[in-house]
């Protein structure tokens, strides 16, 4: 199938912090990543999410994407129909974010909220927040070769060299996963507070 | 309408044009008269000139000589051009009548397609304990020959937060009024159907936000949307019967 190329027109938001949060009663309990941008900078972020606060229900269409001059973002595209017409780009940062990213796509959902750069999820935690669905099915072959390339350049950061950063991101991206998957399946329904 | 002249068959003979003139001698008929096969110019009193028939020109007769004078090649080269002007004056003919079909093909159409009409008879909001209930009292009308339904509605409030322009929809809730309209809704062929939708607005969603407009958009079966525009939605004044 042939790729269309698209211009879009869509605000790009960059993730400022990302995090990871897990309720009983989303997902059965298993982690779903937090995504903090700065909203005080975007009203209509900012209204979006305080309008699901009154407004049960929404829709919203996402598709991942990548910008073709840099390699060093992924897109989230995130196109609102309910309780606002909205739509954006959310920025993600490769190779820092990647484990995020990796996050969004196994969870196919995620967390929106309002962030400051440099202070986590522990400082905003009682921020409001809404649950966005983003299912990538086609994306996730793309994205795996993605996180291949981003932690091997994690691992020469951290002074591996060429042939060894193939064989120690993969390492790293097992331990990543496993450790996200065993804590979901661990804490299941059994943690009804959120846990951080 | 050109009015055809009487067609005169000695003019050429009898009635010379060159041989006429007016009383100071100045000359009459045709511009194209050729004096050299003509006699000198003679002063004819008035009274001869007024008693000889008007001379007529008869540019369609001189055609037809000119024509069954003229070369074979001419002649079936002007037959063929008529025969063009006959067939363009068909073509016309049936492009006319093909616009007037295809006219008739939409209109049939446009009556298949069922597209609702929504037009709101009165709108208005009241205080209750989630905020402010919405009301507006609508009637859809559906034209066209096929059955259609009212499959959702919204309440799209358009307001203004810090000079922002900001759009936000509200789902419809079923009203406990013996008037709601309950969705999804059947539209019959050719029907309309009245009732009221409600939508709640917590009161602290709107708060310091300037409302601009609403618009109540109706989605029916086929997922065509409409919508109608309400700018002033006023607050219900209890009456006395009430």
């Amino acid at each position: 199938m042939k790729n269309r190329i698209e211009r879009s027109t869509l605000p790009v938001i960059k993730v400022l912090e990302t995090g990871a949060t897990a309720t009983s009663n989303v997902s059965s309990g298993a982690f779903v990543p937090v995504v903090m941008v700065a909203t005080d900078a975007h009203p209509s972020v900012a209204e979006l999410i305080r309008a699901h606060a009154h407004i049960s229900g929404g829709d919203c269409q996402s598709s991942w994407a990548r910008p073709p001059l840099n390699k060093g973002l992924i897109y989230l595209t995130l196109q609102f129909e309910r309780p606002s017409d909205f739509g954006f780009h959310l920025a993600f940062d490769l190779p820092g974010q990647a484990g995020a990213v990796d996050q969004v796509m196994r969870a196919k959902s995620l967390y929106l909220q309002h962030g400051s750069s440099g202070r986590g999820l522990e400082y905003h935690i009682d921020e409001p927040r809404i649950l966005i669905e983003a299912p990538a099915d086609n994306f996730s072959d793309i994205w795996d070769d993605m996180f291949l390339r981003a932690a091997a350049k994690i691992a020469r950061r951290e002074g591996a060299s060429y042939l060894e950063s193939r064989s120690k991101a993969r390492e790293l991206i097992d331990q990543w996963r496993n450790f996200f998957d065993g804590h979901s399946d661990a804490t299941g329904a059994e943690n009804p507070s959120p846990d951080e | 309408m050109r009015r055809r002249r009487p067609l005169l068959d000695s003019y050429r003979g009898t009635h010379p044009a060159g041989d006429r003139t007016d009383t100071v001698g100045h000359r009459l008929g045709p511009s194209n008269f050729r004096w050299d096969t003509c006699g000198p110019i003679t002063k004819l009193p008035a009274q001869s000139i007024l008693a000889q028939p008007p001379i007529r020109y008869d540019a369609d007769m001189e055609a037809l000589e000119w024509w069954l004078r003229s070369e074979p090649a001419i002649k079936v080269s002007s037959v063929a051009v008529l025969v063009a002007l006959v067939s363009l004056g068909f073509a016309i003919s049936s492009f006319i009548t093909g616009r007037q079909a295809l006219g008739l093909s939409r209109q049939q159409e446009e009556r298949r397609l069922a597209r609702l009409q929504i037009e709101y008879s009165k709108a208005y909001w009241s205080a209750s304990d989630v905020g402010r209930a919405y009301v507006f009292d609508i009637t859809v009308q559906n034209r066209s020959d096929s059955p259609n339904a009212v499959a959702r509605a919204e309440l799209w409030i358009n307001y203004t937060l810090n000079k922002q322009q900001m759009r936000v929809v509200v789902p419809n809730v079923t009203s406990a009024s013996e008037w709601a309209m309950k969705l999804p809704q059947a539209v019959g062929a050719r029907d309309t159907i009245g009732g009221i939708l409600e939508f709640i607005v917590p009161d602290e969603f709107l708060r310091s936000r300037v409302v601009r407009n609403f618009e109540l958009e109706l989605t029916d079966t086929f997922g065509v949307k409409r919508t109608v525009s309400a700018i002033h939605v006023p607050e219900k004044v209890a009456t006395s019967e009430e």
